[in-house]
């Protein structure tokens, strides 16, 4: 092969070449231009942008907007949702498709400071409060709270009777609860803000549960005897008053009758007396004659003449 | 030329693969080791942009500096009272000496294979010192879950540092039960004690309720004696009042009094069932005897 006829190909080739030249040109410019241009970024109104150059934390708080990093490889930036609030059940499997585990399944059970078994579910509500340590604090923040969670019933339960546990410890479970994986995961620093702590189920075990349930019932039983006996008590002392009334207000009737009385007898007495002290002995036998007269007709009456009776005694020799 | 192109072509891909491998980013999560033909020569511990000399010459090796965690599965243990218990624990780990970690265990499933025999083996001997009522009780003061947890990672964070390099955050209980087979037993125990409580309530209410009757029954008693006191002094009240006034008017002439009183008692109690055996000479019948009319009898007297 001749120089000639080498130089003729390369002229060739240069020929094919020379409008690709300014294509590739324009390529490369256009290719600079998207790299440069792909530093843009916009930050949604519930993210927050965290910006790291190099792998180098550079700006960890990166308001919403549209805003510009140097293009990759140089800088890079993260927009977690910070005002989202996640939740996390705490007693629900989290196994792939299989959402919600057997109500008595192990998961849920909790012991109590009398060593009674309790199903415990409690939903948590969270959200970010450090973006930068969220990021990169800990591995996987979302699993933490879970776990911490799990970690803080058992301690909470664990102190409280069940009785506590089933009446009034509901509300001190959930605030301790909040409070403690709060503590547990700012310990790790992981940057999250647990919002609110609710439990969703509390309950015995379905072995036990109906013992539970009587035990409720017995505490109706009480109230209802009891009340039954307040009521009764209501009856028998309104009744008893009513009756001591009675007799009170019947005696002073008999009071009020022998006064009366007396008066009036007395009354009619001295007006008798009054005449009679005017000529007595009329008076006397009148009014014995009177008695006698009125009194004589309905009796009885043997009458003994005094000569019969002066026999009679001569005849059984009776002595005067 | 063409001898030429090649070479710049050449040169190129070295200048390219040398830049590549001498520079590198280092992240926030990370922490770099530097090897020298496989000898750590420099450790990274601050996340930015590094050189080191290209490959093969010096490597570098990552490791995750965050928090990890590490969620082994349950496993039974035996506490001081020997009783079986089913506990669950999580970790929470890091590597802080990058260089022993990578002498010692390589990578992290290796990590977590040796952490997870330290836990059980520090956890083991540590449960086994405590009650049960130590890890759940309501009495404040006995239950000791807090100091139990923060000694077996105090424990495990020894062990874990000194060979490993790695630190042990924290090591925490999730859960706390009994065996399957244990259950049945403490379920009957719950039953028999909320059978307990059932009855005691019932009882009660019948120990209540008869309190509250006998003390109604108490008081209608007080209320109608103390009436019946009342009543009886009102009474009494009318016989003095009705006493005073006979004596009053009585006394002007008590023999008057008498009297009078006498035939109005006659009157009473002299009635039809009465006999009466009166002698001829009484007073009112005297007139029978006299012989004659009483007009010539009193003539004859």
């Amino acid at each position: 092969m001749g120089i000639s006829k080498k130089n003729a190909i390369l002229e060739d080739l240069r020929g094919v070449f020379k409008p690709l030249k300014s294509l590739c040109r324009l390529c490369v410019i256009g290719t600079i231009l998207v790299w440069v241009l792909s530093g843009f970024y916009i930050v949604q109104s519930d993210e927050e942008g965290v910006v790291r150059r190099f792998g180098r934390l550079v700006n960890g708080a990166v308001p919403p907007g549209m805003h510009y990093h140097l293009p990759w490889p140089m800088e890079n930036v993260d927009k977690p949702k910070i005002r989202k609030i996640n939740r996390i059940s705490v007693g629900y499997m989290d196994k792939k498709g299989k959402k919600k585990e057997d109500a008595d399944s192990i998961i849920i059970q909790r012991l109590t400071g009398d060593i009674n078994i309790i199903n415990v579910r409690i939903l948590l509500q969270y959200s970010i409060k450090d973006t930068p340590n969220y990021l990169f604090r800990t591995e996987n923040p979302d699993y933490l709270v879970k776990i911490a969670a799990e970690a803080a019933i058992t301690e909470i339960v664990g102190k409280l009777s069940v009785d506590e546990v089933l009446t009034i410890g509901k509300l001190k479970i959930q605030n301790k609860t909040q409070e403690i994986v709060q503590e547990f995961l700012d310990s790790y620093g992981c940057g999250i803000q647990i919002l609110t702590a609710n439990l969703q189920e509390i309950h015995p075990p379905k072995d036990v549960i109906k013992s539970f349930k009587d035990v409720i019932n017995a505490h109706a039983d009480m109230d209802k005897i009891i009340s039954e006996a307040h009521s009764s008590k209501n009856i028998i002392i309104p009744k008893a008053r009513g009756e001591a009334v009675s007799l009170i207000k019947s005696a002073e009737a008999y009071r009020e009758n022998k006064i009366n009385q007396a008066t009036g007898d007395s009354s009619r007495f001295l007006a008798v007396l009054d005449e009679y002290q005017k000529a007595p002995e009329v008076h006397r036998d009148r009014l014995y004659i009177e008695t006698m007269e009125k009194t004589g007709p309905r009796m009885k009456k043997y009458i003994i003449s005094s000569q019969l009776e002066k026999g009679l005694k001569k005849i059984y020799g009776i002595k005067q | 030329m063409k001898k030429g192109l090649f070479s710049l072509i050449l040169a190129g891909i070295v200048v390219v693969y040398v830049a590549y491998t001498m520079f590198f980013s280092l992240d926030e999560t990370k922490i770099g080791i530097i090897l020298q033909f496989g000898k750590p020569v420099r450790i990274i511990n601050e996340a930015g942009l590094y050189w080191k000399l290209p490959d093969p010459i010096q490597t570098k090796i990552l490791f995750d500096k965050r928090v990890l965690v590490y969620d082994p599965p349950a496993s039974e243990f035996l506490s001081g009272d020997k009783k079986n218990i089913v506990v669950d624990m999580y970790l929470c780990w890091k590597i802080i000496e990058p260089l022993k970690f990578l002498q010692a265990l390589r990578d992290r499933s290796g990590a977590e294979l040796r952490l997870e025999d330290i836990v059980s083996a520090e956890a083991g001997a540590i449960f086994g010192s405590y009650p049960l009522a130590a890890f759940v009780s309501h009495n404040e003061g006995e239950m000791k879950l807090e100091t139990i947890m923060k000694s077996i990672s105090e424990k495990c964070d020894q062990s874990a540092r000194q060979q490993y390099g790695i630190e042990v955050i924290d090591v925490k209980m999730k859960r706390l039960n009994f065996p399957d087979e244990n259950k049945p037993s403490v379920f009957a125990r719950m039953w028999a004690e909320r059978e307990r409580i059932a009855k005691k309530y019932r009882s009660e209410g019948q120990e209540k309720a008869s309190e509250i009757r006998a003390e109604a029954n108490k008081q209608k008693e007080i209320i109608l004696s103390e009436a019946y006191e009342k009543a009886e002094k009102i009474k009494g009240e009318g016989d003095a009042g009705a006493m005073r006034i006979y004596a009053q008017a009585f006394s002007k002439d008590p023999v008057f009094y008498k009297f009078l009183r006498t035939l109005q008692s006659y009157e009473k109690f002299l009635d039809e069932k009465t006999t009466i055996v009166l002698p001829g000479d009484m007073e009112l019948l005297e007139l029978l005897e006299k012989k004659g009319t009483g007009a010539t009898s009193h003539g004859d007297k």
